[in-house]
Formats: C-alpha cells, sequence, structure tokens
C-alpha cells in the first residue's frame, strides 16, 4: 500500500510548504480541503479551504497558519453560524519549488523533448503528505478516524493513473479523503493531455506541402505537349 | 444639320471592333415578370459573395498563416492564472492577458515618445525658418 502508519509522532524542524497538515486543524474543523492544481506550463496553486464553528474561531486559523507559512493573505467568509476561510499560494513554478532532493512533493512533465514523437505530454506528480500530531492530546486523537483530509488535485488533460486509487472524481480531478489516522501519506497521479498545438502545426505544414505538390502534378500535366 | 439628317437615314455601318466588343459584353436576357424581393436580395448576397476571393497559398502567405497559427498557439498554452500584486492587491490574471498587454503598453509608449520627438523637431524647424 502507499500508506504507512509510524509509531512515532514527530514535527519536522522545518515544515515544508507542501507537506505538512497539522492533526487538530483537522479535529477542530468541520472541513479542510487541500486543492493543488497544476498548470500547463508547470505553474501551480495550493489552496487550504477549512470550515469551521465560529466559537472556534481564533484556534482554527492559528493551526491554519502552522499548516500555510507563505501562503497568501488569508480571505474569510461567514455564511449560517460558520466560517470559511481560503488560503492559497500561486508558485510560478511548482516544480522548481519543490526541486530540493528532500522536499515532499515533485512533479515531472515528459514534453516533447523528452518525447518528441508521442502525441501526449504526460504529468506526473507525487506527494508526501504528513499529519503530525505534536500537540495533541490522547483524548484529542480519539476521533482521528472521524478527522478527514479531502485532497483535491487538478492536472492538465485527462487524469489516466492515481496511487492509492482515488475515492472520486469530480469535474475530471481526483479526490482522495484521508483519514486522520495514518501520519503519512504517498500521493501520485499520472494525467495526459493532447499536443494539439503540434498536431496543428505538423497538419498545416504537411497540407501545404500537399497542396504545392498536387498543384505542380496538375501544371505539369496540363502543360504536358499533345499529339495533334 | 445635313450631316445629321444623313445619320438618321443612313446610320453608320458596324466596324469589326464594335462586334468584338459586343461579343465581349453579350446582352443579358430578361424574364418578363420582374423578380420578388427574395430573389433580389438573393442575388445581392451572391454578388457579395462572388466578390470574395481566397487568397493564393503560396510561401509568403503560408509564412504569415504559420506566424498566426504560432501565435494562438502560445497564447493559448500561456493562459494560465499568474498572480499580480499591485500595492496591496492581488488578483489573478491569464498570463497572455499580461503578456499582450505589457507588448501593447511598450508599443504605446514608443509610440508617444517617437511622436513627442516629431512635433519637438518640427517647433524646431519652424523656429528656425522663422
Amino acid at each position: 500500500m502507499a500508506y504507512e502508519r509510524q509509531a512515532t509522532y514527530r514535527r519536522p524542524s522545518v515544515i515544508a510548504m507542501l507537506a505538512a497538515v497539522p492533526y487538530l486543524l483537522l479535529s477542530a474543523s468541520q472541513s479542510v480541503q487541500l486543492t493543488t492544481t497544476i498548470n500547463l506550463d508547470g505553474s501551480g496553486l495550493r489552496q487550504y479551504t477549512v470550515s469551521f464553528d465560529q466559537a472556534r474561531d481564533p484556534e482554527v486559523p492559528k493551526y491554519l497558519r502552522e499548516a500555510t507559512r507563505g501562503f497568501d493573505r488569508p480571505r474569510r467568509r461567514k455564511e449560517a453560524g460558520r466560517v470559511v476561510i481560503t488560503r492559497d499560494w500561486r508558485p510560478a513554478n511548482l516544480a522548481k519549488a519543490v526541486a530540493a532532493p528532500d522536499a515532499a512533493a515533485s512533479l515531472q512533465i515528459t514534453d516533447i523533448i523528452q518525447k518528441p514523437f508521442d502525441v501526449f505530454t504526460e504529468y506526473h506528480w507525487s506527494e508526501q503528505l504528513e499529519i503530525y500530531r505534536e500537540t495533541a492530546t490522547p483524548i484529542e486523537t480519539v476521533g482521528e478516524e472521524i478527522a478527514t483530509l479531502s485532497y483535491k488535485l487538478n492536472m492538465p488533460g485527462k487524469i489516466v493513473k492515481t496511487r492509492p486509487n482515488a475515492d472520486s472524481f469530480e469535474e475530471g480531478a481526483a479526490v482522495w479523503e484521508l483519514s486522520a489516522n495514518v501520519d503519512r501519506y504517498t500521493l501520485e497521479a499520472t494525467s495526459r493531455r493532447l499536443r494539439w498545438g503540434y498536431l496543428l502545426l505538423l497538419l498545416y505544414v504537411v497540407g501545404f506541402v500537399v497542396f504545392q505538390v498536387v498543384g505542380y502534378g496538375t501544371r505539369l500535366v496540363r502543360n504536358r505537349p499533345r499529339k495533334i | 444639320m445635313a450631316d445629321e439628317l444623313d445619320d438618321l437615314q443612313y446610320p453608320a455601318q458596324e466596324t469589326e471592333q464594335d462586334i468584338e466588343e459586343q461579343a465581349l459584353h453579350p446582352a443579358k436576357a430578361v424574364p418578363a415578370r420582374k423578380p420578388g424581393w427574395l430573389a433580389r436580395l438573393g442575388e445581392r448576397i451572391s454578388n457579395q459573395i462572388a466578390r470574395v476571393g481566397l487568397p493564393e497559398w503560396n510561401l509568403r502567405s503560408f509564412l504569415y498563416g504559420l506566424g498566426l497559427l504560432v501565435a494562438v498557439i502560445l497564447i493559448a498554452r500561456n493562459w494560465v492564472d499568474v498572480r499580480l500584486d499591485v500595492l496591496v492587491w492581488r488578483f489573478d490574471v491569464p498570463k497572455s492577458v499580461v503578456i499582450i498587454a505589457a507588448i501593447l503598453l511598450g508599443a504605446g509608449l514608443v509610440r508617444a515618445w517617437d511622436a513627442y520627438h516629431s512635433r519637438r523637431a518640427a517647433r524646431a524647424a519652424q523656429s528656425e525658418e522663422a
């Protein structure tokens, strides 16, 4: 299986932007969704959407700040007695942002340079997600099986493979419902996108060549000297 | 007066040139009934369509088309949101729009600079003449 449970709990000395979720954020909120969007050019969007009861207002935003260091300013709205906070980060180059050897996530793009004769560009995303419980008490961790993180992944083209298998697909995005009773998840997904731009160019050039050859042949036949 | 009377009685003979010109513009047979509004509209539309001529697909037009196709593909491939920070505001704009806006802004500035210098040179020339 792609995920494993560890006996000891530890908090990384530097919380990687893409890797760690505080357990208390999941247990204190009504719902937590982590959305990763990968764009064509390798840039991306990382977004947390947290919904919680208004009474938990000072507490949940603090946990969210731990998970989203370096993200942009949060946006909040109130609806029917609960608060919804969204905080996101839009790196210009997602792959470069996680290029360190011990990084928790990686993006590999197999484009025309790597495979010139393939009609598809392939995107492969891999991420290790850690749920850490450093300050959680044993009482708070009793409900860890119920506390879930909804991880949604949008990739260019169509997602063809996920590991582990995604729980559902929403408008082409893979969704995993990750339970908090596991410390670390390794999520992988592969998508393929048709290189329509290159196909159009090829069609246009070939079409021109064929047009010229046919025209030349037609003129040759028409101007052929005829026997009287 | 006598010449005019002669023309009426003895009209000029058709020359070969006249006959050739008439062959180039044959007489158009017209039906006895006047065409309805639908037929007149159809004729007008078909006349307009007949004026449209497709460009010849030679090397020059091929290169123009190729440049246009490449531009469209570049715009489509770079139609991803980027985040712009303007003082305290942040908003997401497609990258292609940012690039096009930057090009237009640069071209506009160059054009304005050029126009300013041209007017300045013209005023200097006028003052020298005066």
